[in-house]
């Protein structure tokens, strides 16, 4: 109404035009645009818009997550940093830590809460979900899903199985129990035989399973899950005997399981998981981490190609390290690496130069797997109550 | 990447262009950095600006105009390596200098020079302004953000919704 009127001598930036407003308003991080509603009107209608909430979660930074722990009498660590390798900065975010992340939305314990605008809900008011695998979104319809394992209540000749289910956040329904994991085909230059070869197997109503997958003890998911292209990569392990390196793939929109044969990769090495590129990315490292290599999924054969070797300034390293070993990763679709050390985070560009360093106290920080893109848009499992 | 029906038939002389101002200053620029402007690339590939016409920018004065053109001129190089893979760091943190030096400007040009960069479509420099405001804003109180643009003193009735907004989402302004 008079605004217009009272606003038309301005020549100033208060004047700037909406779609120009749009650019600028996205830019800002989540909180400074709850600020922002505060301003004005136009500028709150504006910041409100489903639209510039999407192009707003598109433009933030993805922030990487560093545990630490506050005071050195704590057993767990208590105190969750968010770090910007873009901007160098670094934020405190929580005093919790994350089971799982996707799309600005983040886990903890069986609640599922958005630090951007500090709202929580239960996963489910029906069940307890615990052994979290991860959370994502279901492409075709947009919701919000977990997927995670439980004891089976079929009846097996199989000593208490687990089954997989997926649950949709914020509804009502039960969990959906997913076909069980097929066993790894073991490679038949290894077993000498011309049919394929299975070990650890159970066989589920007819089915044949992956016991490693399935048994009581449950399998050991190493790292976070990769989302790429409607998949969820798990890297995975079994409790005992093995250690060979496996790659679980669930396929969110069919809600089936695949096994992707690993990259070549010394059991005994350290192996993570990561996307670069849209494509899904494996460094692996031996145990002193003076030297990574990094290895490429090609999309049309599934096979595994060495793409480079990045060597760690270990000079650099021990001269900020006080003590004890360290810990490299990377976590950047460019390949930027975060190397934790005891006192001190340092970042490093993909050929290993160091480009910044963060300082810990007398603290140890870790890279947790799961990394934080902010977002404002809001969800409806969220408004109920 | 040079235009093959350039005008003036020098080879390894780049082809220039003539851009007029609102106040009819004109222009004389390489066109290879006057088509960093959407808006003005397709007169360009079609041959126009050369010779003795110029191309006539209505909503642009000279004092913006020319401050444009030196973003413009700084930037072409790079844009003409295709965003420039192969640059050297040391290139890319010139121009990073050069652009943090280049925002350090006066609100009302920081105004114009949004205005211009939306009107002649150029991508870099519109989201190296959208940046700096962004930046101008980041990190304030409503008040402080309605100050610092430029906004009129906000009536009773504005203030009382700017208090209750900011009493509902208290922990966004700790």
């Amino acid at each position: 109404m008079p605004r217009g009127g009272r606003r038309k001598k301005h020549d100033g930036l208060a004047s700037i035009p909406q779609e120009i407003l749009h650019e600028i308003l996205v830019r800002l991080p989540a909180k400074s645009v709850l600020r922002c509603r505060a301003v004005c009107r136009e500028w709150r209608r504006l910041t409100s818009d489903l639209a510039f909430l999407v192009a707003h979660h598109r433009h933030q930074p993805t922030l990487h997550l560093i545990s630490s722990f506050r005071s050195v009498d704590r057993l767990f660590p208590d105190r969750l940093d968010a770090v910007d390798l873009l901007s160098g900065e670094r934020r405190p975010v929580a005093n919790c830590m994350f089971d799982a992340s996707c799309d600005g939305l983040v886990v903890i314990g069986s609640r599922i809460y958005n630090p951007a605008t500090r709202q929580w809900a239960p996963l489910s008011r029906k069940v307890r979900v615990r052994n979290l695998v991860g959370l994502f979104r279901h492409q075709p319809s947009g919701e919000y899903r977990v997927l995670f394992w439980r004891i089976s209540s079929v009846r097996s000749q199989i000593y208490c199985p687990n089954e997989y289910c997926v649950l949709t956040i914020g509804s009502d329904d039960d969990p959906r129990p997913i076909r069980s994991p097929a066993p790894v085909p073991v490679e038949r230059e290894q077993m000498n035989s011309s049919e394929p070869t299975y070990v650890h197997t159970g066989v589920i109503q007819g089915q044949p399973v992956e016991l490693g997958l399935i048994n009581a003890i449950g399998p050991t998911f190493i790292g976070a899950p990769v989302l790429l292209h409607g998949n969820m990569y798990l890297h995975w392990k079994k409790y005992w005997e093995d250690r060979r390196h496996k790659v679980l793939v669930f396929d969110t929109v069919a809600e089936s399981f695949w096994h992707l044969r690993p990259p070549p990769v010394n059991p005994r090495h350290i192996m993570q998981l990561f996307s670069m590129d849209g494509n899904l990315a494996a460094s692996s490292s031996k145990d002193t981490m003076t030297e990574m290599r990094i290895f490429l999924l090609q999309k049309e054969s599934d096979m595994w190609a060495f793409q480079y070797r990045i060597k760690l300034p270990e000079m650099e390293i021990r001269r900020f390290q006080e003590q004890g070993d360290w810990l490299a990763k990377v976590v950047s679709e460019e390949g930027d690496l975060l190397v934790a050390c005891f006192g001190w985070l340092l970042h490093c560009d993909r050929k290993g130069k160091l480009v910044a360093k963060f300082r810990f106290g007398d603290d140890l920080p870790v890279v947790i797997p799961h990394v934080l893109k902010e977002s404002l848009i809001q969800h409806t499992f969220f408004q109920k109550d | 990447m040079a235009a093959p029906e350039s005008g003036d038939g020098n080879n390894g002389a780049a082809r220039m262009v003539t851009l007029i101002s609102s106040d009819n200053t004109r222009f004389e620029v390489e066109a290879a950095a006057a088509s960093l402007s959407q808006t003005l690339q397709l007169t360009i590939l079609d041959g126009g600006g050369g010779g003795g016409d110029g191309i006539p920018l209505p909503n642009v004065d000279s004092a913006t105009l020319s401050k444009v053109l030196e973003y413009c001129i700084k930037h072409a190089p790079a844009a003409a390596n295709g965003g420039a893979p192969n640059a050297t760091a040391v290139d890319r943190a010139e121009l990073e200098r050069f652009d943090n030096e280049f925002v350090n400007i006066d609100q009302s040009v920081l105004y114009s020079l949004i205005m211009a960069a939306h009107n002649l479509e150029i991508e870099g420099l519109q989201s190296l302004v959208a940046k700096k405001v962004a930046d101008m804003i980041k990190g304030k109180s409503p008040m402080e953000i309605r100050r610092t643009l430029g906004f009129p003193d906000p009536t009773p009735e504005e203030q009382a919704e700017m208090n209750a907004h900011m009493l509902e989402y208290g922990w966004a302004y700790e």
